[in-house]
């Protein structure tokens, strides 16, 4: 590099060597620089004092707490969206299916109706089962009632995040801890009276997503 | 967010800071609001005395806060793992603050104070000891852009490498060096008097002097 462009660099990258953000690379080279140029070591010392100064006016932040809470009612508020969302898709799925069901059922009946020929049964209308639309998030904490038990659940990867949403929400379980490095949860549950321990565990083996599981600490 | 890095692997190379907040967006990614509190509770701090700095306005600062971390609420999934976790969130304060005031058409420079009249030194000495050094170098702050003012902020406060303040910015390195060379020529004006009430034995009484 010549000397002109060297000098020229150097005392652009001089914020960056009095922040301590450079490369090693480029720091040995701004230090080498310095030992030979007067303008950039006047210009290193001048940014210094900048840099003090402006730290000194380092303003107060007042808690997050007041803040935080404006910002929750949307959070909810989206979270809601996104559960009704997630119920509509349910009720469309089935909507959509009705008109095919309902053909197929008078196909049915009409096959029926000719095999035995009596007249005056009329078709009974298909109704759609009941959607279940309880679909919880992480958002408030569930309640455990009996007696709980912290496991460590380990998730496939990569793995999508709405995967691990999914069996999170499936365990009903409180987040504890996590991920640790190899991308395990220590997840507390309730395992349900009538399953062993283990058994348990198998369930939540066969869960989309979940690699492994076995009782955390 | 597929979440294919282990946080050993990014511990290691960025810090401990940068993997506990990876650790808690991904429980974001995941709609764990008590991660995302805990998240909001570390970022709090970082974004206000940014945004406050970037945007001058005070009154807005909470609300473009709010926005910013409302996107990490919606996006955490998205994140990518090629950048810290605070230089994403950062961008996406600096595109938030920009908007906020477009949305205002105000141009931060035109709240200058009466500085920019004062061409006098010994005026603007007297201008030191009536608004105390926190507001001159508020004032300072005011007579640069708001890009090289980010860049300031980021680079000072921050302490950010001008890598992560081109993503940040979403800007080459070069406009990051460039911003940064005109907003230094423009503060080193003020250099000299600024000393002159920052020396050893002198204090400025940081309220304002009637």
């Amino acid at each position: 590099m010549e000397k002109k462009s060297v000098h020229e660099e150097v005392f652009k990258l001089l914020p960056w060597f009095t922040n301590e953000s450079l490369e090693e690379k480029e720091r040995d080279l701004v230090m080498a620089h310095l030992r030979e140029c007067l303008e950039c070591r006047k210009e290193r010392d001048q940014l210094q004092r900048i840099e003090a100064i402006v730290k000194e006016t380092d303003e107060v932040v007042s808690n997050y707490r007041f803040s935080y809470n404006k910002l929750l009612p949307r959070i909810e508020e989206a979270e809601l969206a996104r559960e009704n969302a997630a119920g509509q898709n349910e009720e469309v799925k089935v909507r959509n299916w009705l008109p095919v069901a309902g053909i197929a059922a008078s196909l049915m009946l009409a096959v029926g109706l000719i095999g035995v020929y009596q007249v005056g049964l009329a078709p009974q209308p298909i109704v759609p089962q009941a959607v279940a639309t309880d679909f919880r998030t992480l958002t408030t904490q569930t309640q455990m009632v009996g007696e709980t038990t912290r496991v460590a659940l380990t998730f496939e990867q990569p793995v999508q995040a709405v995967t691990m949403r999914k069996a999170l929400i499936e365990t009903h379980s409180n987040i504890i801890s996590g991920p640790d490095e190899s991308g395990t949860y220590v997840i507390e549950v309730e395992i349900p009276p009538a399953m062993s321990g283990e058994e348990y565990l198998q369930s939540l083996r066969k869960i989309e997503g979940v690699r492994y599981a076995r009782l955390g600490e | 967010m597929i979440l294919k890095k282990s946080i050993h692997e990014l511990k290691t190379s960025r810090g401990k800071v940068d993997a506990e907040d990876l650790r808690l967006l991904q429980r974001v990614a995941i709609k764990d609001k008590v991660a995302f509190e805990k998240l909001y509770a570390r970022l709090y701090p970082q974004l206000s005395r940014y945004l406050s700095r970037l945007m001058r306005r005070p009154d807005m600062v909470e609300e473009v806060v709010n926005d910013t971390l409302f996107v990490v609420w919606e996006k955490a999934e998205q994140f990518q793992g090629r950048s810290k976790v605070s230089t994403w969130i950062t961008g996406i304060a600096y595109l938030k603050g920009i908007k906020a005031l477009d949305r205002l058409r105000m141009m931060p420079e035109q709240q200058a104070q009466s500085l920019h009249e004062a061409e006098d030194i010994e005026e603007k000495s007297n201008l030191i000891s009536k608004l105390g050094l926190q507001e001159w170098i508020s004032n300072g702050l005011d007579q640069i852009s708001i890009d090289q003012r980010s860049v300031v902020e980021l680079t000072y406060f921050s302490g950010y490498s001008y890598q992560e303040i081109a993503d940040i910015m979403k800007c080459p390195v070069n406009t990051v060096k460039t911003r940064m060379f005109h907003a230094r020529r423009k503060l080193a004006k003020l250099l000299p008097l600024l000393e002159e009430h920052t020396s050893a034995g002198v204090d400025i009484d940081r309220e304002k002097i009637d």
